[in-house]
Formats: C-alpha cells, structure tokens, sequence
C-alpha cells in the first residue's frame, strides 16, 4: 500500500515538471537549512562597521547590512532558523490539530461533539494572522513563543479540515463493510480510514509550511518573532527597511529567500493535488 | 488575555513608581480582581455601549476607537474592490487565452503573490515608488475630506500592497470557474446567438463562475485582515492594526480585547454578507436549502 502510494506521489511529480523544480528548490532549502551555518563565508554576527552597505561585489557576493555584516552568511543562518520553525510549528500545528480532528471525526454524534465543534467554530471566525500575532505578543516576543504561537493558530482549521473529512470518509462503505466483518475501531482508524486520508494530510501541511514561514517572517517583522541579532529573515527584512533610504538594496536578498522557499512549498501543493485527484492521474 | 507576562500599570508608571501607587493604579483599572469578575465587568459594560478604558491612552476606548476604524475600514474596502477588479478581468483572459503567454504570465505573477508575505510588498513598494521614483509618500494617512488628492497618494500604496496578497486567489479561482463555465452548453448557445466576446465572457460566464470566487474572498478575507495589520505597520497607517500592535506592546488588555473582537466580527460579518450576496447572484440558492 505504502510503496505504491509513494510511487503515485512520485509520478504525479514527474507528470508536472513544475512542481519537480518546487521539489529541487525545497530540498535545497533543507541543505541550506541543515548545513547553512558550516558553509557560510563569514561569521553572520560579526559586525564591520568599516564596509557596511556594501553592493554585492566579490567578497560579499549579497552584499553587507547596516552593521557590516555578510548578507549571504546571514541568509545561510536564516535557512536553518525558518526550517526549525517551520518543522516545530508544523509538530505543533498538523501533529496537534490533525490528531484531535480525526479523533473528533471518529466521534459518535453527540452532545460533546456538537460543543467542541462549535467552540472550534468559534476559535476559527479570528484570522490566522491575528490570532498569532495575539498568542505570539502574550506568551512574549521570542523566537520559540513565536513559534508555539504559529502552531496553535493553525490548529482550529486542522481540526475543522479532519472532522470533517473523518465524518464523511465514516460513512463509506468500505468503512461499514470494515465494521461488518468486526475489526476493531483501532483497527478502522489506522488500517482503512488513515491510508484514504493521507494525501489530504500531506496538501494541507505543505501548503501550512508555506504559511508558517511567511507569518513567521510577519511576526519577526512586527517585532514579536525572532529578536536581534538572530539572522530571521523576516528580521532581516524589518532592518533593511529600516535603512532603506541608504541602502534600499538589503531588502532583497532575504525577500528572494522567502519567495523561493514560499514557492517551492507551493509548486509542491500543486503537484500534490494532481496525484490525489484520482481523475488527473 | 490577563497570560501576559508583564502589568500595564508598570507600563504606564514606566519606573517611576511610588509606594502604594502601584497598587492605587491596579485598584482603579479593577485589575486585582478576580479573572472572572473581570471578565464580567467586562462583557456587562460591552453590552452597556461602553467599550472599557485605554490604559496606555488613558482615555476611553470608544474616542480613539472609531477614526482608527474608519481608517482600516476604508483601507480594506479599497484593497478588496481593487482585488476585484484587477483579479476578475485577468483571471477570464487567462482562461480564455489558456495556455498563451497571457496565461503563462498570469500564473506567474500570481505565483510570486502567493509565496510573498505581504509587507514585503509594502516594502519594496516604499521603495521603488518613494525613493526611487519619489512620486508618493511613504507613510501616514489624510482625511478624504482635508485633502482629497493628497489622501488618494497617501492611499495608493498601501491599497495596492494588501490588495497584491489576495490577488492570486481571485485570479486563479476565476480562471478555473471560467474554465468549467466556457465549455457549456449555454455559452455555446450565446456565441450562436452572435453575441459579442465582451457579452458572452463578462455577462453570461462570469456571473456563473462568481459563486466560487466570492466564497474564495470570504475564506481569504481573513488573510487581508492579517496582511491589513502589518501592511499598516508599515506605511504607520492610523488604523486598527498599529493600535493592535501598541496596544500588544504595552499590555493595554482592554483594548486588546476589543480590537480582537472587531477583527473576528469583521470576518464574521464579511462571510455572512457574502452569504447574502450568493443569493443575488445565483437565484438557486435560497436559505432553506
């Protein structure tokens, strides 16, 4: 069952070559992610307020900040704190939320099932953004609250996306015919209903990576993410425009980064949904 | 809310603090109370009219509430509108010219709009059309009615970035919408008629392939709202969003709890009024359902 569902995934990649190049680009940002802080040219905290806002040239193939520092060593660093965040919050998030919405799905009718679905009903009517902003500014502003904040704001829609897919894949016949023959609920839950629901799992979390990296890079730019000197990119951004009257050029950089990684994870999405459309196969 | 670590009267006393002052201060603002009574005290004033009392502003909510709301009010309008307009016309060339170099360079575009947070919009904004170009002002808002022109300016560019951020969705939802609409058999039956491109694209396809593009605004409205405070962090909007963010900074909790409220109604009320207007659209859909 595995192989062959990861042999779909893979041609349904192949099929789309544009998402393959989300896939190169992703895996690249992992590399950088994982070994960024050994390959970097220069230490990305060691200010040189000799040479600051320097152009891209030889030495500085992204050029340097306000305080002289390497750009692209910055940017290497930077790769490895957004994956951390988007591996933590995405623990938090698609973990948390996926595993209480299938346990809520599986539920029987009832007066308690009616109520957390309302409650998360609730929960749900705040904006994503906000309510990060909200939980991020309350647990105070750091990188690790910023993250457990992007986790938990992403949960009520998780919870809603897999009641609902549970409730409906619930009352499939090969879920009643399952029953029938007397397997356990356990059984139900991991054996049959789990395989059916993975793809819609795997959608929803490339496409929440996505978003986790761009509201972290929001809250670091509110101010309320990532503190200085940490080399965030959406920190990095803030102190860019911050002097972009001298030097608008620094914005770029970290923006390019964003956009890539952004992109990738979206490509991926689109090749994603390809494979788990049964009729585009 | 009362989670946060740190006391708003610190803030408003800022170290200079006497003996006893602190706790005269918390006495006042109710806030050596129990949660719950605050909380009740709360939400029984809500009920009242009565929105609570700035600490950090040291005035009642409801004087710097409402221009701040007008302010994001109009901003967000603008940004949708705009969203609209641009994103309908783009999304029906994309779908009727698919697979064109039109095409491709719609999809790309609202690619790069998907994968970029909005303030970097903003930014770059800033920075091609206020230090490059120098043709419009980087920050701060004018009244419609001091200045009408100048408030246009001071509009242009943070409507335009929060605007950016929900594109994308409106492009690419109408285009698939179009996709699906074009091949029925009505609007064959239109072009027999001899109707013009212009009738059969904007009168009879689009307003079947609506339905699914206002419920993607509905969904996405909420994105907006969060684009909508950063974007008004960074062009220093006098809106909503930079009084969330002071009122974060200095633990203002009752304006916190009203400016949390106001961004969930907002969306609330966005996604009923889009319910309502399913029903001008598309006769068929009723509330019975």
């Amino acid at each position: 069952m595995k192989d062959s569902l990861l042999k779909l995934l893979i041609k349904g990649f192949l099929k789309r070559k544009i998402s393959l190049v989300g896939l190169v680009i992703f895996l690249f940002f992992i590399f950088c992610g994982i070994f960024g802080s050994y390959l970097t040219p220069y230490d990305p905290y060691k200010t040189k307020f000799s040479n600051r806002y320097e152009l891209p040239n030889n030495k500085n193939l992204f050029g340097t900040d306000w305080a002289g520092r390497d750009v692209l060593s910055r940017v290497l660093v930077g790769a490895g704190i957004t994956l951390k965040i988007s591996i933590l919050a995405l623990c938090i998030g698609s973990v948390i939320g996926g595993i209480l919405g299938i346990i809520i799905g599986f539920m029987k009718n009832s007066l308690l099932k009616m109520l957390i679905i309302q409650i998360n009903d609730i929960l749900l009517t705040f904006p994503f953004l906000v309510l990060a902003i909200l939980i991020s500014a309350l647990l105070g502003s750091s990188l690790n609250n910023a993250i457990i904040a992007i986790g938990i704001s992403r949960i009520p829609r998780y919870v809603r996306i897999f009641s609902l897919v549970v409730n409906s894949e619930k009352n499939k016949n090969y879920v009643i015919s399952a029953i029938s023959i007397g397997a356990s609920n356990m059984r139900i839950l991991f054996y049959h209903i789990l395989p059916n629901i993975l793809p819609i799992f795997l959608v929803n979390t490339v496409l929440f990576f996505a978003l986790t990296i761009i509201a972290e890079a929001t809250l670091s730019f509110i101010g309320i993410g990532a503190q200085p000197p940490l080399p965030s990119w959406g920190l990095m951004i803030r102190q860019a425009s911050e002097n972009m009257l001298v030097y608008p050029f620094g914005v770029i950089p970290p923006s390019i980064a964003i956009l890539l990684v952004v992109l990738s994870a979206n490509l991926m999405s689109d090749g994603l949904r390809e494979f788990m459309d049964p009729k585009l196969r | 809310m009362q989670f946060l670590p740190g006391d708003p009267v610190h803030y408003l006393l800022r170290g200079y603090e006497a003996e006893g002052q602190v706790e005269a201060l918390r006495k006042e603002f109710n806030l050596d109370k129990p949660l719950f009574t605050q909380y009740y005290i709360w939400i029984t004033g809500l009920l009242k009219g009565n929105l609570g009392f700035s600490i950090f502003y040291q005035q009642e909510i409801s004087g710097i509430f409402i221009p701040r709301f007008i302010a994001t009010i109009e901003l967000i309008t603008l940004s949708l509108i705009l969203s609209v307009i641009l994103g309908i016309p783009l999304g029906i060339i994309s779908a009727v010219k698919v697979g064109s170099f039109e095409d491709g360079l719609i999809a790309i575009i609202s690619l790069i709009g998907v994968s970029v947070p909005v303030f970097v919009f903003g930014v770059i904004l800033q920075i091609i059309f206020c230090i490059y170009l120098d043709i419009l002002p980087t920050i701060g808002r004018v009244s419609f009615f001091e200045d009408i022109f100048d408030s246009i300016k001071h509009l242009i560019l943070p409507v335009l970035s929060i605007s950016l951020g929900l594109l994308p969705y409106v492009i690419r939802n109408v285009r698939s919408e179009m996709l699906e609409v074009i091949k029925t058999d009505y609007i064959r039956t239109a072009w027999a008629k001899g109707l013009s491109p212009f009738k059969v694209y904007y009168k009879h396809a689009l307003r079947n392939s609506l339905v699914g593009t206002l419920a993607v605004i509905g969904i996405n409205f909420g994105m907006l709202l969060g684009g909508s405070v950063v974007t008004e962090l960074v062009f220093q909007w006098p809106g909503l969003g930079t009084l969330f963010i002071q009122a974060l900074m200095s633990h203002d909790y009752q304006l916190i709890q009203i400016l949390v409220l106001v961004y969930a109604l907002l969306f609330t009320l966005v996604n009923f009024i889009v319910d309502l207007i399913y029903i001008i659209i598309d006769p068929r859909i009723t509330f019975e359902g």
